[in-house]
């Protein structure tokens, strides 16, 4: 008696297999990562790092893209060594703008108008925002932060280092580190784009 | 199988004649599966011969999430439409973009930036499926499309200003280091409007190492800068100082021996194209 249940299991799973040809299995989508660390600009005058501490918490006291819909990005901003210029960075005139892998980008939001239920949390993110300011030396260089509008719940998610988006009935997953960050600024006196890519580091320390 | 037998050996029977009849009439065996990915495709090369590219991107997009990559089939199936989708936002990048970005002032502009972003996902996804596709009797067209991805991407980073990226990618591509072999690379594939950052960035790169090379990429970029959009001026005019004052050779016509007018794209004696002149030691 067990014989025939063994080759009625086997057909079945033959024919299941023969079956799943046109049956939907995509793999995952990997794009090549961008250089975020001490990537240098074309003309060698700007230095910039580019961080998302994946434990932020431990900074602010709440998940900022849980509890504020905005992503945080550690940025190190200085002058290369051995440029004489001046660059000047300026937050309202930056167009700070997060690229995702899918063509999606995602603006940035200014710390004044990022509300959390906790002050504290909410001081440490204008405390710890990045600035104008003219650039220091890549030496003397700090990391302050910027953020990024995750937009009505729904859309947008960030989880682990890994970046969401709903579209439709699909949900695109790209780790952070596919992402790319372009922003301007000043480069004695004239408008200049910079793009760095984005890592997702653990390690986060009030700037 | 007669009303003689036992009932569960009659039930067995029937079962597998109801499975192979339905084996038998299964969706899409190999060369039926095989046709339909086929037509599929061909559509959508049409779709980019024809220049509707936003079409051709919906339609991969659409197709990719409907394809079992699982075999060999579905994974080169997969490959070949990844490069199409690359493709076309690679074209609406310079032509048509519609993906959008926030400038200074909040507003938010089309973005070529976004569709070189997809683009690049797309060939990310063709190169990894590439190790598992079906090998057919076109791997040398395929192997050529995979590489017209690898330097559309390299172009992207170099528009970026993205050195370390640049950097790794020229060294790993020893064919880019001649002039003339890189030349005659970037004319074989359809890199219309990026060979300028091409040559640019080979010239930065060459510029410590081999100044006679350096000179010859940059001649190049200078002239294909017209061709363009985004080459500024500014970067033209950094390839031309280098050439009349910074480099620590001087170039000369081989013919009539005149100095290279970095302005001209050939000698105004004896149309000699730039590209053909030769350094010395600057006196």
């Amino acid at each position: 008696m067990k014989l025939p249940v063994s080759l009625l299991s086997l057909a079945a799973l033959a024919l299941a297999g023969a079956c799943r040809s046109t049956a939907g299995a995509p793999g995952a989508l990997v794009a090549a990562p961008f250089p975020a660390i001490a990537a240098e600009n074309l003309d060698g005058d700007v230095a910039v790092e580019a961080r998302h501490y994946t434990d932020h918490k431990r900074a602010f006291g709440v998940d900022l893209p849980r509890e504020a819909r905005v992503l945080p990005v550690a940025l190190k901003l200085g002058l290369a060594p051995g440029s004489t210029r001046s660059l000047r960075f300026d937050p309202a005139r930056a167009a700070l703008r997060l690229y995702l892998p899918d063509g999606t980008v995602v603006a940035s939001k200014p710390a004044s108008t990022i509300v959390t239920q906790f002050k504290r949390a909410n001081e440490r993110i204008v405390a710890s925002a990045l600035d104008a300011r003219v650039l220091a030396p890549w030496s003397a260089a700090r990391e302050a932060n910027v953020y990024f509008d995750l937009g009505e719940a729904g859309e947008l998610f960030v989880k682990r280092g890994e970046i969401s988006r709903r579209v439709g009935e699909e949900v695109r997953t790209f780790g952070l580190e596919q992402a790319l960050i372009g922003f301007e600024l000043e480069v004695d006196g004239a408008p200049r784009s910079v793009f760095v890519g984005l890592a997702p580091t653990n390690g986060a320390r009030y700037p | 199988m007669s009303l003689t037998h036992p009932p569960f050996a009659r039930l067995v029977a029937g079962a597998l004649g109801a499975l192979v009849l339905a084996g038998c009439s299964a969706p899409a065996p190999r060369a039926e599966r095989a046709a339909q990915l086929e037509t599929q495709l061909a559509a959508l090369r049409d779709a980019n011969a024809a220049g509707e590219f936003v079409r051709a991107a919906d339609e991969a997009e659409r197709l990719l999430a409907q394809i079992d990559r699982s075999d060999a089939l579905g994974a080169r199936a997969a490959l070949d439409v990844a490069l199409e989708a690359g493709e076309a936002h690679a074209r609406l990048a310079v032509s048509a973009p519609f993906l959008r970005e926030p400038d200074a002032d909040g507003v938010w502009q089309v973005s070529p930036i976004a569709h070189r972003m997809a683009m690049a996902r797309y060939y990310a996804l063709a190169r990894s499926l590439s190790r598992r596709a079906e090998v057919r009797d076109d791997q040398e067209r395929l192997a050529e499309a995979l590489r017209g991805a690898d330097l559309k991407e390299f172009a992207f980073h170099a528009q970026l200003g993205l050195e370390p990226s640049c950097r790794a990618f020229i060294q790993r591509a020893s064919e880019l280091h001649d002039p003339r072999r890189a030349a005659e690379l970037f004319q074989r594939m359809p890199l219309a409007g990026l060979r300028p950052w091409l040559y640019a960035e080979l010239f930065e790169h060459q510029r410590s190492r081999d100044e006679r090379a350096a000179f010859r990429f940059a001649v190049m970029a200078i002239d294909e800068a017209p061709s363009a959009s985004g080459f500024g001026a500014a970067r033209v005019a950094q390839l031309e100082r280098w050439i009349a004052s910074e480099s620590s050779l001087e170039f000369h016509c081989p013919k009539c021996d005149l100095a290279v007018n970095p302005g001209l794209r050939a000698c105004p004696n004896d149309r000699t194209p730039n590209v053909e002149f030769v350094g010395r030691k600057r006196l």
